[in-house]
């Protein structure tokens, strides 16, 4: 913490400062009892400066402290903490750094380089990887990116049959008149964990896998319209080994669209086919069944995905409303609801909760929330 | 008699189209600096009073014959600080394109413009295709009468889109515009929706004079119907040179 404040004021004092600095209290509660779950103050700290105009740095930063909860120890962790360096053709990125790669919103295959996807709110849950990442531009707006993730965080000791973590991701993006499109390879080590079996039990073990697809989002009939397919191939090939998960055929597609200028309409599509998708396990790994294939969301050989978002805003966009609902096969629903009020430019409050669970989100208890932001720029 | 002076009057007060052409050729050459930086503030007044505001740095060029490119760099309020929009328009010859890099997402977006005028631009009066360069040929141009606007004698032309289509995407049937007898420069327009009736006002306050050229340092845009307001301050204007790269991609999700 000491070195991080030292390399704050060397950066403070060396270069050209743009810096915000966001406080936060949130609130979270049980639905079915009232039970409070958490209660957290938050500084957030987010920093952009440059040495010289090809190096530029950018530290984003959250100090906590939880009044009631698991972790009542004042905390910090980094959210972003990198530098750039950019050449005529080529931008290199070092650090901690958030990346995400794809065009769809939700249920994106691509986003794989961390453990979190645009679906997660919690600012604790926004941890980034080390990571390094070259940008090759043919010209401004065609460039190939090489993502090298050398281990993630926390599970460094947790590796399947000793391969090692190192994680590449490679891609090739143009933007044209008509449409904007992407090609992927990666090779890394999957954030899911796969499971090796020792008497008693299942021990985690996290395995590397491949991804390659493709990304295209255009207009089409007036919706911004965005696709990602992408074929993600494990370490089981041939869906033998009933610890590994299988591979998977992803097709997610996007629509968006504004409405009477104030009206924000989304939906999201996925259809994932599993190869080799098995109920039959074999001794021992059958008293399983179920619990691997429902954690490697491989319950059905094909499943569908659906998303619905409507956002809505009213009082000069002092005040917004945001509602969503979700389904799996049709069987599976989740309704959330969104309000965020807009009280001045720098303070913001925030409440919603799960309106109707079922399913999607039994992992965790249904939830409410309030959450009171105010946000200096300096 | 009455006739023929009538007839002379006509003669005398009426532009012929080469004139309404002259000055909508003059009109945008005032407006049209081959490239220009602002610094700009944009306060959103809702028919109560409130007031919330938006400052970003603006970027505008002429890449070539055909397109035009925008930029603008968004800083205040924290909630799109950092986020960036690029339009490419391309008169005639294509349909403008629009990606908005996302802060918050750390991802460029692509943005489709072809509907309800483009979407109102962050939430103020003005739509994105307001924001875009159309073709002249795109429209039909009638020159109604003269009239003062804030003290100053200007030329009122109708002017409406030719294809329904357009008229559709644009979200208006028509607009009468204030070309000032001074100079040609447009200093007023009014929009009036599919149904013919007024939808909203457009105002220039201000007038910064730059060498050759006169670019509305402060302008304002009011939509009669539901009463909201957007004031745009330009400040720190200039018309020095831009490098062609910062209208790309790569600038938008680097910088």
């Amino acid at each position: 913490m000491k070195k991080l404040f030292l390399f704050l004021i060397l950066c403070y004092r060396l270069s050209a400062v743009d810096m915000s600095l966001t406080f936060t209290g949130d609130y979270y509660g049980s639905l079915a009892d009232d039970t409070p779950l958490r209660f957290r103050l938050s500084a957030l700290p987010e920093l952009q400066g440059s040495f010289t105009d090809s190096l530029t740095w950018t530290i984003d930063l959250n100090l906590y402290y939880e009044i009631m909860g698991e972790e009542t120890d004042p905390r910090e962790f980094i959210h972003q903490a990198y530098i750039r360096m950019t050449w005529e053709k080529l931008d290199l990125f070092t650090g901690v750094r958030q990346i995400h790669l794809g065009k769809t919103d939700y249920y994106n295959p691509f986003n794989r380089v961390h453990n979190y996807t645009l679906k997660t709110t919690k600012p604790e849950d926004l941890m980034s990887d080390l990571s390094a990442e070259i940008q090759f531009y043919f010209n401004y707006d065609t460039y190939l990116s090489l993502v090298y993730v050398p281990f993630f965080k926390e599970n460094n000791e947790k590796f399947y049959s000793g391969r090692t973590s190192h994680s590449l991701y490679l891609s090739f993006h143009t933007y044209t008149s008509w449409a904007d499109l992407s090609l992927y390879y990666s090779r890394f080590t999957d954030h899911s964990p796969d499971y090796t079996y020792k008497d008693p039990g299942l021990n985690e073990a996290y395995s590397s896998a491949q991804n390659a697809g493709f990304s295209v989002s255009s207009d089409l009939f007036g919706w911004a319209a965005a696709l990602d397919t992408a074929c993600f191939i494990s370490g089981d090939l041939k869906g033998e080994y009933p610890g590994i998960k299988n591979s998977e055929f992803h097709n997610s597609f996007q629509l968006s669209k504004e409405f009477f200028y104030r009206l924000m309409v989304q939906g999201n599509l996925l259809w994932k086919y599993v190869f080799y998708q098995n109920n039959d396990f074999p001794s021992p790994w059958s008293q399983y069944d179920s619990f691997l294939n429902k954690s490697f969301g491989q319950e059905d050989s094909n499943s569908l995905m659906i998303r619905l978002s409507v956002k809505m805003n009213f009082f000069n966009e002092r005040l917004e409303g945001k509602i969503s609902g979700e389904s799996r096969n049709m069987e599976e629903f989740y309704t959330g609801l969104i309000i965020t009020g807009h009280l001045s430019d720098q303070w913001k409050l925030e409440t919603g909760g799960d309106l109707y669970p079922s399913g999607i989100t039994e992992s965790q208890p249904n939830q409410f929330f309030f959450i009171i932001t105010y946000t200096h720029i300096f | 008699m009455i006739k023929k002076t009538y007839l002379l009057f006509l003669c005398l007060f009426t532009l012929s189209a080469q004139d309404v052409e002259s000055i909508l050729k003059e009109s945008d050459r005032l407006v049209s600096p081959p490239q220009l930086k602002v610094s700009l503030v944009m306060r959103l007044i809702s028919q109560n009073g409130d007031i919330r505001e938006v400052r970003a740095e603006g970027f505008q060029k002429q890449m070539d014959e055909v397109q035009n490119s925008r930029l603008f760099l968004f800083n205040f309020p924290s909630t799109v600080r950092g986020s960036g929009l690029l339009i490419h328009s391309y008169g005639t010859t294509q349909f403008p394109r629009m990606w908005m890099y996302l802060s918050s997402i750390k991802r460029v977006k692509r943005i489709a413009l072809e509907t309800s005028g483009g979407g109102y631009f962050m939430g103020s009066d003005f739509t994105f295709n307001d924001l875009v360069a159309t073709s002249s040929d795109r429209y039909t141009y009638e020159y109604v009468k003269e009239e003062d606007i804030e003290g100053y004698m200007c030329y009122v032309i109708k002017e409406a889109p030719k294809e329904e289509k357009l008229k559709k995407d644009l979200g208006y049937l028509y607009t009468l515009a204030y070309y000032r007898k001074e100079d040609s420069l447009i200093f007023a327009r009014d929009y009036f929706d599919l149904s013919g009736e007024l939808l909203k006002i457009y105002r220039v306050k201000r007038v910064k004079i730059l060498d050759q050229y006169k670019y509305p340092s402060k302008i304002v845009m009011e939509n009669i119907q539901n009463g909201h307001k957007t004031e745009i301050e330009f400040n720190a204007i200039s018309v020095e040179d831009i490098p062609d790269t910062m209208f790309t991609h790569r600038y938008l999700q680097n910088r």
